[in-house]
């Protein structure tokens, strides 16, 4: 009878309280929106059953949690607290990325530079709530919409907020056709919003070829702390165009991407421990995401605004939203938007061309802040 | 981590924390980074004119054309619309 008693003293019924109970439900929450709703599946299935795992208590002594040296999570985790998983995923990235859009039509990458005014204002933001410097870069770079780049950032300047910072990014990207049209109507006519763009011209193979290791050395030279994102994207995109890699490449975008994207996103949800991460820190953190994004898609969208001002051939600025790099959903809101107020305006060629832009900003962005606040 | 109670909400934490001059310095350099892309891209197509003169000519043809008739736009928009929803699945 002894042996029983001790046995259910150390069950998770035993053990576990309010804040991992709470914790699971988001988990499942998360699982539903990803299975009913659709929104973001890949990433929101595996999150959310880290979550759940994550939330198992165990008695001291059990090494099962990521946080708990040896164990197996532990070394899945490994990949994600030393920034392994990102520029991977950002390898994946590359080799499925056709550069084309933005090739055939250079000035809808500023627009993609505009956006990322989300990361800096939200830094702002987070240092007037009381965060540390380094803390607040961490938390500004949600603002990049671009989970793998917010994930590798508070690996290197803020580990203790990673996982609120990963949930809050993922969960954003996933809302990005909830937070986005709201800013981009309140700040668009209906005028604007029916303006249609020319068809993009055709890129050869060699600009294909010659541009990801161009990319990669004006965005490296200028920001080396990106190198790890950049170069790997930029590697990725490389097997694709070359042409004689396509084993490689298909590899990459396909099973590799696969994996770590599991791993990644079922350790990431395994982190968040109620004990650490039901904090009064993390729900600022939340509240600093949801404006991140929409100061980012109003960039986005104003900065197109502006730069029509010296056009002759018009942007259409909704198309700026898709500056934010959530690819490619943002350049599917974008394309949502046009075709309300026009079913025959076909804006998601054009959007992409800010949106992978956007990738390569958030990621500059991400080599800068940790230049300048790693400590 | 600051403990909670310990965080105050002050301007005084950005201008500690130099927030204004990492915002203004960080998005100078995306912009910069993103706008020598941006002229690269523009000028890749003539470059590549320059040192192949026997494609000088398609490319003279092609740089900041529109290929397609008007009347074809939206047919490949379309079709590039359906590839692009059908391999997001």
């Amino acid at each position: 009878m002894n042996i029983l008693l001790d046995f259910l003293s150390t069950t998770s019924f035993a053990t576990m309280d309010w804040g991992n109970v709470l914790m699971i439900a988001i988990g499942i929450v998360f699982i539903s929106l990803a299975i009913i709703k659709d929104y973001e599946p890949l990433l929101l299935l595996p999150i959310g059953f880290g979550i759940v795992v994550g939330n198992i208590t165990s008695i001291p002594g059990m090494s099962l949690s990521v946080y708990d040296e040896g164990s197996v999570l532990s070394y899945i985790y490994f990949g994600v607290s030393q920034g392994l998983f990102p520029p991977l995923i950002f390898l994946g990235i590359g080799a499925m990325t056709d550069f084309s859009t933005m090739l055939s039509n250079p000035k809808l990458v500023l627009l993609g530079a505009a956006a990322q005014v989300g990361i800096f204002l939200t830094l702002i933001g987070a240092l007037y709530l009381g965060f540390a410097p380094y803390e607040a870069g961490a938390i500004g770079i949600i603002g990049g919409a671009d989970g793998p780049t917010a994930i590798f950032l508070s690996a290197k300047l803020a580990p203790h907020l990673l996982g609120a910072i990963a949930i809050a990014a993922y969960s954003y990207m996933a809302l990005v056709p909830v937070i986005q049209p709201p800013v981009m109507k309140l700040l668009t006519t209906r005028k604007e919003r029916l303006i249609r763009m020319k068809a993009p011209r055709e890129v050869s193979q060699r600009e294909k070829i010659i541009f990801p290791i161009a990319g990669f050395l004006i965005a490296a030279l200028i920001a080396p702390g990106s190198i790890a994102l950049i170069g790997m994207l930029f590697f990725g995109n490389l097997l694709k165009e070359s042409g004689v890699t396509e084993r490689l490449a298909n590899t990459a975008r396909t099973a590799m991407v696969d994996i770590v994207t599991i791993l990644l996103g079922f350790s990431v949800g395994a982190s968040t421990h109620a004990q650490t991460f039901l904090t009064p820190q993390s729900i600022l953190i939340f509240g600093l995401g949801a404006l991140s994004f929409s100061i980012a898609t109003a960039g986005g969208v104003l900065f197109a605004k502006l730069m029509n001002l010296f056009l002759k051939d018009k942007i259409n600025p909704l198309v700026g939203a898709a500056g934010v790099s959530a690819v490619p959903d943002s350049a599917r809101v974008v394309q949502m938007i046009g075709q309300q107020e026009d079913p025959h305006n076909f804006l998601l060629m054009h959007a992409m061309a800010p949106n992978v832009a956007g990738v390569i900003g958030s990621a500059i962005g991400a080599g800068i802040l940790w230049s300048v606040l790693v400590h | 981590m600051k403990n909670p109670s310990e965080m105050v909400y002050s301007f005084q934490n950005i201008a500690e924390g130099q927030g204004v001059d990492i915002a203004i310095t960080g998005m100078s350099i995306v912009f910069t980074a993103l706008a020598l892309i941006s002229l690269f891209i523009f000028a890749l197509p003539r470059i590549l004119a320059m040192w192949s003169p026997e494609t000088s000519a398609v490319v003279r043809s092609t740089v900041g054309q529109d290929l397609s008739r008007p009347e074809e736009d939206e047919v490949v928009a379309a079709i590039g619309l359906a590839l692009h929803t059908g391999r997001n699945r």
